[in-house]
């Protein structure tokens, strides 16, 4: 195998199996295997674009957005004619489940987005840097998103009132 | 901090699991990078969605035409204010006409010919949700759709074997707008994509318990495939007709059809992941809770 051939550019891509199936899984996914396996057949097909030192952003937005699949799979079934509204623009609101319920409901009370700055950090350990690309929000936006999350976390946690609105009951606006 | 700490410690999933022994093989060794394309995924994604709420809309309104007598079709055109006989143009482009023998040229006349469930089906995939008004939303706001022009370059219908309990179903496949369209007639619509994206990996539907105890996929593929076939130990070939397979025995497990051309070379390959389990059926059921509560965000954030 060539020192740049595709294969050898790629098997350091591949590396991140266990992160993407960890990210997967996580989130609540039905098939965890199945999202990174399709994650890296795409990251295949794009390699020329990706850089392999610097692809857990992208690597980590590609499975986000199979996830949107999947989780919209699920909520299209049932659903009634008459009120019928499709969120399309809409962070997806995954199914978080920790192994501290009150984190798990301290989470819950998180916009979708917030929660998802702040496990991008805690659990998938990106940077921040990171963690923007792979939202697709510059640094200094994560920053303060990160930063209003880790608020409104230590206040669910602190005040035990977990699912509450947060915002509304300190005051905190959304910018 | 020590809070923030605590969120770390609560990490359900600590690492990552294995790849499977055969996966880089399996990626690597039938396809080829290519190079940077405009990235279409979440606005085809947010089209799958809609398609699916649609099938759901054509099922759910079906059963309404049962017993009040109102043709459904056109009760599905007031709800979502959409005319399905409207913006419809010939596209003389031929998209697709040389990739896919099912479709034969769209003309004035052949319009006319094109079932009237089809015709709304592709109304429906030509519309979007108007974006919501600026500041509080009014009371009694309803979301409305606007309907696009839809360019259509030909189409054609066919039916599948069915076989294993499964019965036929009835399937279109149709050029619009540069893209290519696949619908099942009894869940009312399926997914589009371009010409290289079927040609690379299908267009393609997994269904179980329906009947139940069945699981089978119904897709499309080009006319490079000349045969396909399940890869899987202990399965083989799967027929195709028209452009489209219904494979209606399959594996309980993640699998591919690969798609070979006329010289053996396998140029498709479709994904198909495991049967959901038990307790993916339980998430399946507390979803409409999760879009109730993904709504009453959406009011409380325009009324903020």
């Amino acid at each position: 195998m060539d020192k740049d051939s595709p294969e050898e550019r790629f098997e350091r891509v591949f590396a991140h199996y266990g992160l993407i199936e960890a990210f997967a899984r996580r989130r609540g996914s039905r098939d965890s295997a199945a999202i990174a396996a399709e994650t890296l057949s795409i990251a295949w097909r794009k390699l020329e674009i990706l850089d392999p030192e610097h692809c857990r952003p992208w690597l980590l937005a590609t499975a986000r957005n199979l996830l949107l699949a999947e989780y919209r799979d699920f909520i299209s079934e049932p659903v009634d004619p008459g009120t019928i509204e499709i969120p399309t623009d809409e962070f997806p609101d995954f199914d978080i489940n920790s192994i501290d319920p009150e984190i798990d409901r301290a989470l819950v009370a998180l916009d979708p987005i917030d929660r998802e700055a702040l496990l991008l950090v805690a659990w998938e350990e990106l940077t921040p840097k990171e963690a923007a690309e792979s939202l697709g929000v510059r640094p200094a936006t994560f920053r303060v998103r990160l930063h209003r999350a880790r608020r409104r976390m230590e206040l669910a946690l602190a005040t035990g009132e977990p699912g509450t609105d947060i915002t509304h009951r300190t005051g905190v606006d959304h910018p | 901090m020590k809070r923030i700490n605590r969120l770390v410690d609560a990490n359900p999933v600590r690492s990552g699991a294995e790849p499977p022994a055969d996966l880089f093989q399996s990626i690597t060794g039938t396809s080829t990078p290519r190079h940077a394309r405009k990235r279409r995924k979440v606005r085809r994604f947010a089209t799958r969605g809609m398609l699916a709420t649609l099938a759901a809309l054509v099922i759910g309104s079906g059963l309404a035409w049962a017993t009040s007598g109102v043709d459904p079709i056109d009760r599905l055109e007031r709800i979502w204010g959409i005319d399905r006989n409207a913006g419809v143009s010939i596209d003389g482009s031929g998209y697709g006409l040389e990739e896919f023998s099912i479709l034969e040229p769209m003309t004035d006349g052949t319009f006319e010919d094109m079932p009237e469930r089809l015709k709304f089906s592709l109304a429906a995939i030509g519309s979007r949700l108007a974006p919501p008004p600026e500041g509080p939303i009014p009371d009694g706001f309803r979301r409305y759709w606007i309907q696009e022009p839809r360019q259509i370059a030909g189409w054609g219908i066919t039916t599948t074997g069915g076989g294993d309990g499964v019965p036929s179903e009835n399937v279109a496949v149709v050029s619009m707008n540069g893209r290519i369209c696949f619908f099942m007639d009894r869940f009312g619509a399926s997914s589009c994509g371009s010409i290289n994206e079927v040609a690379r990996k299908g267009l393609s539907t997994t269904v179980s318990d329906d009947p139940p105890g069945t699981r089978w996929t119904i897709g499309l593929v080009t006319d490079q495939v000349r045969t396909l076939s399940i890869d899987y130990p202990g399965f083989g070939e799967v027929p195709i007709r028209d452009n489209v397979f219904h494979a209606t025995d399959l594996p309980e497990d993640r699998f591919f059809f690969l798609g070979k051309d006329e010289n053996g070379s396998v140029v498709t390959r479709i994904f198909v992941s495991k049967p959901i389990t038990l307790a993916q059926r339980q998430f399946m059921e507390r979803a409409p809770h999760k879009l109730e509560a993904q709504r009453e965000r959406l009011r409380g954030r325009s009324e903020r």
